[in-house]
């Protein structure tokens, strides 16, 4: 049907999930109805998945860019500079509504897609991670995700050969049905021979590289991805043929073939772009969109793998293991003869012209005619002001409010908190991953504070690359900009604890529905936050992603998920062997406390022991740990200063569970178990707070005692206080004198018992 | 100057990790080559099939690799005087082709399995093992779905269980991690740990750099 006859009407602008206002503005933008095709591409164009339309205003506030920055957002994958002549590229991406629908193939193509952002730029994947939330874990439903999607991220990552180093798992009711699956992907390339999709000229060849085109995932980015989600079973099944189906064979070829591409014929690659979201409709219109030109395609070309294919499904189609290349005429004989050897298909499906429209044709007849500038972005989204009001998070209590009374069984909590889904050992899920292909792994799955790889070049013969991702849903419930700075924190701590200097972040945001106004407040907090935290640090943010309408069920009504921003950041360290391991090495040793000073609360506000054991106390619910920014920048200069002159054994951020959770995880080393025997008698505060305390700036550090009189000279300079809190032991017992005593072996029962039966 | 050569698959994943640590084992030249072709007969003294998912591997692990020119080759090297090593996938392959005997089951847990394992060197195997290592314990990473060895019968004086695991991860046969075959000139070594992941210095364990050294050693001597 030619576009002329055409008549679709408002009817079907709905089915495609348009708003009377989008319809209107398109009908008025084209100057006529839109054809049925041209509908099905706006519709998926201007998802929320797609055009971030409610959040964008949000996120261009973001701080993106900074000395380091090579490439800051709106690309494939965000891009920093490692030395003179290298760079690293990297993402985070989610793939949770697909995951919740179908855990295993959900899961592992939301590696397959993050992995094609990071190779398309004309970076080799060097490492993956994955932050998950899911409900309580003590059903099958919740028990039955996991496993999928653990299972899921090691077929894909295993199979492609990229190692996985690095994850975060917490549980919380409000993921019960909205799983949140989120992949990073990293890279590392030659600055100069970095891949764009805005760098296409007219006259120029369009290429299909890849898998065939089949009817699976259409829609999931705008009605899977993008909408409300119902869980009811006619509507799961129909949800799940819009989840796509990974090849992580194919796409270990496919990326072999493109990366030779770039290699051997770089100077012809005139833009690239991986085909995820919405397939050929987004990967189109966006070349054409940053490049400023337009493109005539004919779909009778794209290969299919099914007959009688219409035009629509091959617009639409997510199906995974494809690239879109604009390369110069006459040189696809030479591209086609590296994909054919790599067993990948090419073919030319069309041609880039210089009138700013991209034209599609079927069967002879010219189906879609869109003018790229006028319809690439959605019309403004109709969405609540943000409130002036912010909450602001309080450290200390007032007088008047009653505290929780002392703990009395502390041996009885630290096992408990041992036990908890977040800070239990998650071997039997890390275990499923390869961590040491690649060759380059330095420290993996809890082995260190940050996951290490060596990157090293005939100039920088010892580089490494480390990254940490983190988030605090339930500080960001309380304070969303609060939150978000803890987590920048966390993980900028973390990296100095294995010696690396951040250099920029990746955010992955999940939220609940945009058109409320608690989340569009959220939204904005989140970036006030990150960007508090990126003002301090210089760590700027170089890519992103952002999934909304997650919610789930609880009795009749939906409710929204905790805001939920993954920051995953990015360091380098000039020489890998100074690198140090989180875990206790040496019976004799001495252990420090290294900490930010300021803490003047002295109450376990906002940790994990609060949250289980304070859970009925209203009044101090609302309270966070203590944070300063200022100072982490100090504790990271006394970190790195130290790594340099090798001055720890180990080096260890007390996170989750506090200092008593913390000690017992560094003894709880893979060759032997060590105990831990320390006097604690000389400190005043309640127990409570000793041993199971959280707040920022605190690392533990085991040195060897000659090195004392200089770590305290370090930590001075930097106005850190260093306090020694005991030793290594031998003897397989765990002692916090006069608090706690007990064998060592329980509480490393406790730690790997509790996850251990579920995976 | 030696001659290596890595065999590469559609879907090998170690190939530039086993490129790699060869490529720093001084006077050993390393190429890398295609599935499609036979194998010159007389060139390589080392042949390294790498790890991975060759093919896939969807149908079997090795089923379909084993079926290339190359590997059709591959007796006739190994004949010719070439030492062999085949590492998880490669082992696979090998067993695929008959050249070694047993099969991979999978894993005992039915899980992959990733982690750094303890094995123990079990006999002499040219040029991997000289007698004095025997009871040498190396400390390599495995990453496998499929590496639980069995075989009915271990034919003692042409195999060689050249390698034990400490804790046998996956339920392997005797704990077996590899085995070594003594063929014509040359030999073929079957393992699933892969030593080639930890053959730089810069890495905390590193006992893959050592086995490269001195096969190289051993081989030039």
């Amino acid at each position: 049907m030619a576009i002329a006859e055409s008549k679709i009407g408002w009817r079907q602008a709905q089915a495609v999930g348009l708003s009377a206002s989008e319809w209107e503005h398109l009908v008025s933008v084209l100057e006529r109805e839109p054809s049925f095709e041209e509908l099905q591409m706006i519709g998926v164009m201007w998802s929320e998945h797609c055009s971030y339309k409610s959040s964008k205003r949000h996120l261009k506030r973001l701080i993106t860019k900074s000395e380091s920055v090579l490439q800051g957002p709106g690309e494939n994958a965000g891009l920093v500079r490692l030395d003179e002549k290298r760079a690293i590229a990297f993402k985070v991406e989610s793939h949770n509504h697909p995951s919740y629908v179908e855990a295993f193939q959900g899961a592992a193509t939301g590696v397959g897609g993050i992995l094609r952002d990071i190779f398309t730029m004309g970076a080799r994947p060097i490492a993956l991670g994955n932050y998950l939330r899911f409900g309580p874990l003590n059903t099958r439903k919740q028990q039955h995700l996991l496993n999928g999607v653990v299972s899921g991220i090691a077929h894909y990552g295993n199979c492609m050969g990229i190692p996985t180093l690095g994850g975060q798992i917490h549980t919380d009711e409000c993921y019960e049905s909205n799983i949140l699956v989120n992949v990073f992907a990293m890279g590392l390339m030659t600055s100069k021979k970095v891949f764009l999709s805005n760098t296409a000229k007219p006259g120029q060849s369009v290429m299909l590289w890849g898998a065939r085109t089949g009817r699976d995932g259409i829609h999931g980015a705008s009605l899977l991805a993008s909408a409300d989600f119902e869980e009811n079973k006619t509507q799961t099944k129909e949800q799940k043929i819009r989840v796509q189906v990974g090849d992580p064979f194919k796409e270990k070829c496919l990326m072999e073939a493109t990366l030779e591409c770039m290699d051997k014929l770089g100077p012809k690659i005139g833009a690239i772009q991986d085909m995820g979201a919405a397939g050929l409709t987004c990967s189109t219109l966006e070349i054409s969109d940053k490049s400023k030109i337009g493109m005539k395609i004919n779909l009778n070309l794209v290969p299919m793998r099914e007959e009688g294919m219409e035009a629509f499904e091959l617009l639409l189609s997510e199906s995974q293991e494809r690239m879109l290349a604009v390369v110069e005429k006459g040189s696809e004989r030479e591209f086609i003869k590296i994909l054919e050897h790599w067993g990948c298909e090419a073919s030319v499906i069309g041609e880039t012209i210089l009138e700013p429209s991209v034209k599609m044709s079927f069967n002879g007849d010219q189906i879609v005619n869109l003018p790229v500038e006028k319809i690439i972005d959605a019309p403004p989204a109709d969405l609540p002001e943000v409130s002036s009001e912010k909450i602001s998070a309080r450290f200390s209590p007032e007088d008047s409010i009653q505290l929780p009374e002392d703990i009395r069984d502390e041996w009885k909590a630290l096992l408990y908190l041992l036990g908890l889904p977040r800070i239990a050992s998650k071997r039997n899920i890390f275990e499923q991953y390869d961590s040491s292909v690649g060759a380059s792994t330095i420290f993996g799955p809890d082995q260190a504070e940050a996951a290490v790889l060596w990157a090293g070049s005939p100039e920088h013969p010892h580089m490494g690359v480390a990254y940490k991702g983190a988030c605090d849903e339930s500080l960001s419930a309380i304070d969303p900009n609060f939150g978000m700075q803890y987590a920048m924190a966390e993980a900028y701590r973390a990296l100095a604890c294995v010696g690396a200097e951040a250099l920029a972040i990746t955010d992955g945001v999940n939220m609940g529905n945009p058109h409320t106004q608690k989340v569009q407040d959220a939204l904005s907090d989140c970036v006030d936050g990150i960007n508090s935290a990126i003002e301090v640090f210089g760590t700027a943010c170089v890519s992103g992603n952002v999934s909304l309408y997650n919610q789930t069920l609880i009795g009749d009504h939906k409710r929204d998920i905790k805001p939920t921003v993954f920051v995953v950041m990015v360091g380098k360290i000039e020489d890998v062997r100074k690198s140090k391991s989180n875990k206790f090495q040496e019976a004799g040793n001495e252990v420090w406390l290294l900490e930010v000073p300021g803490s003047t609360q002295a109450l376990p506000f906002g940790s994990a022991y609060a949250r289980e054991f304070w859970r009925e106390q209203e009044s101090v619910k609302n309270f966070v740990p203590f944070l300063d920014l200022q100072a982490e920048k100090h504790l990271k200069e006394v970190l790195i200063q130290a790594h340099e002159k090798n001055l720890f054994v180990s080096c260890r951020d007390v996170g989750d569970g506090g200092l008593a959770v913390s000690l017992a995880e560094a003894c709880f080393n893979q060759n032997e178990c060590f105990g831990f025997e320390g006097d604690w008698s000389k400190y005043q505060n309640r127990r409570d707070y000793l041993l199971f305390g959280e707040h920022g700036g605190r690392v533990v550090v085991e040195i060897k005692p000659a090195n004392r009189a200089e770590l305290i000279k370090h930590a001075m300079k930097w106005k850190i206080e260093a306090k020694r809190i005991g030793s290594i032991t031998k003897e397989k017992s765990f002692r916090l004198r006069p608090l706690l005593s007990g064998n060592i072996q329980d509480l490393y029962q406790a730690w790997t018992r509790s996850l251990g039966e579920i995976i | 100057m030696q001659s290596w050569a890595v065999l590469q698959f559609p879907g090998s994943n170690s190939d530039h990790d086993a490129f790699r640590a060869a490529s720093r084992v001084p006077n050993v030249r390393v190429d890398m080559l295609w599935h499609d072709q036979p194998i010159e007969k007389s060139k390589y003294d080392v042949i390294m099939i790498p790890g991975g998912f060759s093919f896939g591997d969807y149908l079997r692990a090795g089923a379909i690799a084993k079926l290339s020119p190359a590997m059709g080759s591959l007796l006739e090297a190994v004949e010719a005087g070439a030492h062999v090593i085949g590492i998880c996938n490669g082992f696979q392959i090998l067993l695929e082709s008959r050249l070694l005997p047993g099969i991979l089951q999978v894993n005992k847990g039915l899980k992959f399995i990733s982690r750094m394992e303890e094995c123990e060197v079990k006999t002499e195997a040219f040029p991997w093992f000289a007698k004095e290592d025997i009871g040498r314990k190396f400390r390599f990473p495995i990453a496998h779905r499929f590496g639980n060895y069995q075989v009915k019968d271990l034919d003692r004086s042409e195999m060689q269980p050249a390698l034990v695991y400490q804790n046998n991860p996956n339920g392997s046969f005797q704990s077996l991690a590899g085995i070594y075959r003594k063929l014509g000139k040359g030999s073929l070594f079957g393992l699933m740990p892969h030593p080639e992941r930890v053959s730089h210095s810069d890495q905390p364990a590193h006992d893959g750099i050592d086995l490269w050294l001195q096969a190289s050693k051993r081989l030039a001597a």
